[in-house]
């Protein structure tokens, strides 16, 4: 099972909101689409969903073109960022709403509804509203109900951006179990850098509709292949210096040590953050954050120093990563 | 302590409601008319007796309840169509709502009087349109049988747009994501009417439909200025009844009688209306 998108596009307001967009998503493999708000995340996964309708290009569906196919019949189980239940009715009536719809007969939406209601261990909500519900509950309803068209692909539209925190953490493993672990591709939709990584094979960076970069979240932190790529990926934010012969470098603030000499440093604010230490400093380079373990002893005339083989070097001209 | 903060609010109530419907219904078991001098003789009920046996009381409530309920329901379905359009993005949107919601901005006398030359016959226009296609003037006011139409046209004209702006405000209220998620699983927009617009929309349609029918039961201004009740009494409303007994009959003790019925049959319609209310309010409430 793959999901194929080939040069794809959406044309709004005389802007391409996603311009000429190709990616696969393999059997099994979850793809995060990762980027900043209005980078046509959002507007992609409606695409591939057909709740919006491409101006370019073509998308297929385990190998079946369905850029023309109407959305309930591109065999796919979407997840609102909004969750989208249906506040009228309970939860067992939200699952079994779809399969009506489509015919199953009153003795299969039984059974098919109880099963998805078991494996999700939500069996004591069944007969509750949405409003019933808290935040987590309601999510695990939402997943139910794209788990029960049993579809070809997943589609997750921010799927956890209305959950607290410690919520998320909790539920990670959850999806991986129920969703990220079957044979279907699952598009996962985020602006969360950290949930990407977590949660994703492979990463698609976009920004202001065009892929920035894809590949595993080691490669897209090791080798961003863009500022733009260096820039989002990795917090604190990479250091990028000052611009020499239409180049400039970037540094990450974990690559960043203190030496007893080098780039002479004047310290302007600590943050100290458990784990790690975040430091703001002032050089004849510009500002630089460096980020050190938290039991790191502060100098108090500091050098600092970094391994030529970090740095990531860009064109200045077009963002592009530049490779000796 | 609380209840202070009630006061203000319990004050107004008490007297520009409260102590009058207490009086009407202390009225109602007098008599006071020319007869008494307008002095109040307790009559021990037989205002009450009157009412069972007045044959034009019962025929002005049913004239009522027929005005009320069919002119409310042709409202709610014009209303949700309206809705329905209002909501959809059209240009010039901000325009046509504006201009939907003249009708309702018109005071009713002024509105009355306009369709009053509407069916007026042989000049009014649908006459004068029916006269040039060669069919017979319809005359619907002057109809004892018909009569009660044009008063029901003039009042769905009147207040369709009552409605559908409460249930626009309630559309607006449904988001996008239901209709999407409902077409994801195979639905076409015709169910998902029936199955997401229209149970969503309950509250709503409950709330306007409770407004419309307690002011549709008390109408009065309307069709004295389109009928004056006539002809031969053929739109004649309880409120109508009600105001001839108290002021050309100057029967006051009647007159209230009849009104208090009347809030009678209201307050019951508004409790069960309320209920069902607060019950969808519960389901939706997230």
């Amino acid at each position: 099972m793959t999901v194929d998108l080939k040069h794809i596009g959406k044309f709004i307001n005389g802007d391409w909101v996603v311009e000429d967009l190709t990616l696969t998503v393999n059997s099994g493999e979850c793809l995060a689409i990762l980027g900043p708000s209005g980078c046509g995340k959002s507007t992609t996964l409606r695409l591939v969903a057909g709740l919006e309708q491409t101006d370019s290009g073509q998308i297929f569906i385990n190998n079946r073109e369905v850029t023309n196919v109407a959305p309930a019949d591109r065999r796919i189980g979407m997840v609102f960022q909004s969750y989208a239940l249906f506040p009228h009715l309970s939860v067992s009536s939200n699952l079994k709403l779809g399969l009506k719809i489509r015919g199953k007969s009153a003795k299969e939406q039984v059974k098919k509804v109880s099963y998805i209601l078991s494996i999700m261990q939500i069996e004591h909500l069944a007969e509750r509203l949405p409003s019933e519900l808290s935040g987590g509950q309601r999510q695990r309803v939402a997943l139910a109900r794209a788990l029960i068209r049993d579809p070809d692909v997943y589609l997750l539209d921010e799927p956890m951006s209305n959950l607290d925190a410690q919520l998320r953490e909790e539920l990670r493993p959850e999806l991986k179990r129920l969703i990220l672990d079957r044979d279907q591709p699952v598009l996962y939709v985020t602006h969360d850098q950290y949930e990407a990584m977590a949660i994703a094979d492979r990463i698609a960076l976009l920004n202001k509709g065009k892929l920035q970069q894809i590949g595993t979240p080691e490669d897209l932190y090791k080798n961003p292949k863009t500022i733009f790529a260096a820039g989002f990926i990795g917090r604190p934010q990479i250091n990028f210096l000052p611009e020499i012969n239409g180049m400039i470098k970037a540094i990450r603030p974990e690559n960043i040590i203190f030496k007893s000499e080098g780039l002479a440093c004047k310290i302007q604010s600590r943050e100290w953050l458990g784990t790690h230490q975040l430091l703001y400093l002032e050089s004849n380079l510009g500002a630089l954050r460096i980020l050190l373990n938290s039991e790191t002893s502060i100098p108090e005339r500091a050098f600092i120093s970094w391994n030529k083989s970090d740095e990531h070097i860009f064109s200045s001209k077009d963002g592009r990563r530049i490779i000796f | 302590m609380n209840i202070f903060y009630l006061l203000p609010a319990l004050t107004l109530i008490t007297i520009t409601f409260g102590l009058p419907i207490i009086r009407y219904f202390w009225i109602s078991f007098h008599a006071s008319s020319l007869l008494t001098g307008l002095e109040y003789i307790p009559n021990y009920g037989s205002n009450w007796l009157r009412i069972i046996g007045d044959d034009r009381f019962w025929r002005d409530t049913i004239q009522t309840l027929r005005f009320t309920g069919v002119s409310v329901s042709i409202e709610l379905i014009i209303a949700i169509l309206i809705a329905l359009l209002l909501n959809q993005k059209l240009r010039g949107r901000g325009v046509i709502r504006a201009i939907s919601f003249l009708p309702w901005a018109l005071p009713t006398a002024v509105m009355a009087l306009g369709w009053r030359w509407i069916f007026n016959s042989p000049y009014g226009p649908i006459d004068q349109l029916l006269n040039l296609f060669g069919f017979a003037s319809l005359n619907i006011l002057s109809e004892p049988r018909l009569s009660w139409i044009g008063t029901v046209l003039a009042d769905v004209w009147k207040t369709s747009p009552f409605i559908s702006l409460i249930l626009l405000a309630g559309l607006q209220t449904i988001p996008n994501d239901l209709y999407e998620a409902f077409i994801l699983e195979g639905g076409t927009k015709r169910q998902a009417f029936f199955r997401i617009t229209l149970p969503l929309l309950e509250p709503y349609i409950l709330v306007s439909l409770l407004f419309r029918v307690a002011q549709a039961f008390g109408v009065f201004d309307l069709i004295q200025v389109m009928t004056g009740g006539g002809p031969a009494g053929s739109t004649e409303s309880l409120a109508g009844y009600a105001y001839l007994n108290a002021m050309r009959f100057l029967d006051f003790g009647y007159s209230a009688t009849i009104i208090v019925f009347s809030f009678i049959v209201l307050i019951l319609v508004c409790l069960i209306g309320w209920i069902t209310i607060s019950n969808s309010k519960r389901i939706l409430s997230s």
